[in-house]
Order: structure tokens, then sequence, then C-alpha cells
């Protein structure tokens, strides 16, 4: 029966995926929407992104992917961040534990994001710190603290969805894609 | 016999040709794709939902509508905030950005515009 630890984890998992999907009410109606146009899996997509990642890390970045499911990259005059698979607030700076989020308008799978944060992050640090919003762990695990002002801000206070902290913000659950 | 999960089977595997490819010195990370006459293409991937969009010419006649349409594609997509990176440029080269077509190398990756999340 070794198949069946992981497929209660990852109907969990799912369960997760499904649990923390940002979710609003509408103000025209009463029924619950989603936050963002729902993100169709291609399990496809994901395989090509994956590969692609792969072959742009570096041999130790590699080594620790397969290890522990993230990687590491130096970001001169800032140091070490840790880019998790994640959808939202996935770099995170190791000694201080700030967390950093900066996705794509357009859908793209989680690998591709991670791809272009680490590109970013390594060769044009000023474009990613310039968008991306920041958060400490303490303010995530702060029920109430709003940490996506910044976004509200920039859409003219025209958001008004409630504050709220994901689970994926604080979870080391890995994506619900991403468990074989 | 016990048999493995697909999925658990699949990454053996993989994790096999790693290891062969890596003891054979063979380099995984530049894969360049050649012409008809064996000439080296140069690639642009631009990363979307799909994973990855290719757009591959090089300096032939015979592919000088795709050139022109890969950077009218390439200055586009600048525009409107993407981000180029010469990758994999081979003899130990790091990787950099680009912001100029006629500067792009074997492999290029264009990173979509980030906003905050």
């Amino acid at each position: 029966m070794g198949w069946l630890p992981g497929r209660l984890y990852r109907r969990l998992a799912e369960a997760v995926a499904r649990w923390t999907t940002p979710r609003h009410r509408t103000a025209s109606c009463d029924r619950e929407v989603s936050a963002s146009p729902p993100l169709q899996h291609d399990p496809a997509a994901d395989r090509r992104a994956r590969a692609l990642l792969l072959r742009m890390l570096s041999r130790d970045q590699y080594a620790q992917w397969e290890a522990q499911g993230f990687f590491q990259v130096e970001v001169a005059g800032r140091g070490t961040f840790r880019i998790l698979p994640r959808a939202t607030f996935n770099v995170v700076q190791v000694v201080t534990g700030e967390c950093y989020c900066g996705v794509s308008p357009t859908p793209i799978p989680i690998p591709d994001l991670m791809l272009a944060q680490k590109l970013l992050l390594e060769l044009a640090p000023e474009r990613f710190f310039a968008v991306a919003n920041r958060a400490t762990t303490c303010e995530l695990l702060t029920p109430g603290v709003d940490v996506s002002a910044q976004a509200r801000d920039a859409a003219g206070r025209a958001d008004r969805r409630e504050s709220r902290v994901r689970c994926s913000m604080v979870s080391m659950l890995p994506h619900a894609s991403y468990i074989p | 016999m016990k048999r493995l999960p697909e999925a658990q089977f699949l990454t053996s595997k993989r994790k096999c040709l790693t290891w062969f490819m890596r003891r054979k010195n063979y380099n995984l990370k530049r894969i360049v794709w050649l012409t008809a006459q064996g000439g080296v293409m140069k690639i642009i991937r631009v990363l979307d939902s799909s994973g990855d969009r290719v757009i591959a010419f090089d300096g032939t006649q015979d592919t000088a509508a795709a050139r022109a349409e890969a950077e009218a594609l390439f200055v586009r997509l600048l525009s409107g905030g993407s981000i180029a990176f010469k990758v994999n440029r081979g003899d130990g080269k790091p990787d950099e950005r680009v912001t100029d077509f006629s500067a792009l190398e074997d492999e290029t990756i264009v990173v979509p515009r980030l906003v905050g999340g």
C-alpha cells in the first residue's frame, strides 16, 4: 500500500488549494466569484516550464531543487533570497524572513514565474524590487494586516476586497501541481 | 515484481538519464538549434501560459522573414515592459540582460513584466 500516503497527500493538497483560492463577493450580486481569472492547470505547459527552469539553474541551485524543492539566488548588496514554488509571496530573504511578491499579470506556470524571478533577481534586481510587494513574516502571520495595500493604492482604491492572509502565503505545503 | 507508480518511475528515469549525461560530461544546459547548413539558429523563448513560445531565426536569406518578425516581436515585448536576458552563452560567460536585437546570441529568454502581487 505504498501509494496510499501519496494519494492522501495529493487529496489534502487539492483541498488546501481549493480552500486558499482568493474569493470575493461582487458588488452587483451576492455570488462568490474568483478574484482573478481562474488559471487552468495545464500539465503540458507545466512540464515544459519546469524543464526550462531546471535547465537554467546552476549546479548548486539544481542540487538544492532536487533535495529541497526550492533554490536560492544571491543578490548583490541584498543577500540571499529563496524562491519557493508558490504563486504569491514566494521570494523570501533568508536572513530577515521578508517575503516579496512579484507576479505576472498574465497567467504563466509557476516554474516560469520562478525563472522570471531568478533572472530578475540575478541580473536586474532593481526592476524586481521596484514592483514587488514586501511583507514581513510577522505581518503574514498576523490576521487583519493588509499586505496588499500597495496594490490597492495602485488601483486607486478601487479594489475593495477585504484584506486577508492566504494560507498559501504562510504554508510550506507545495502547490498541488507539484505533488507526484 | 513491485510496480512503481508512473510518476515515480518517470522521476527515476530522468534521474538516471541526468546522472548518465553528467558522467559522460555532456553539457546539459547548452542546447542549440542547428540549421540545415549546420549553422546555429538563434532562438528567443517568450515565457507565457503555454510554458514558453520559441521563435527561431538565423542570419541567412531563407529566414529573413522570420528574423524580421522576431525583431518586431522583440521590440514590441520590450516596449510592453518585458525584459530579455541572454542565457547559456557558452565559454562560461554569465547570463546578461539585453535590450538590442542585434546583440542577441544563441538563446534569449524574454520574461513578462512583473507587478506587485
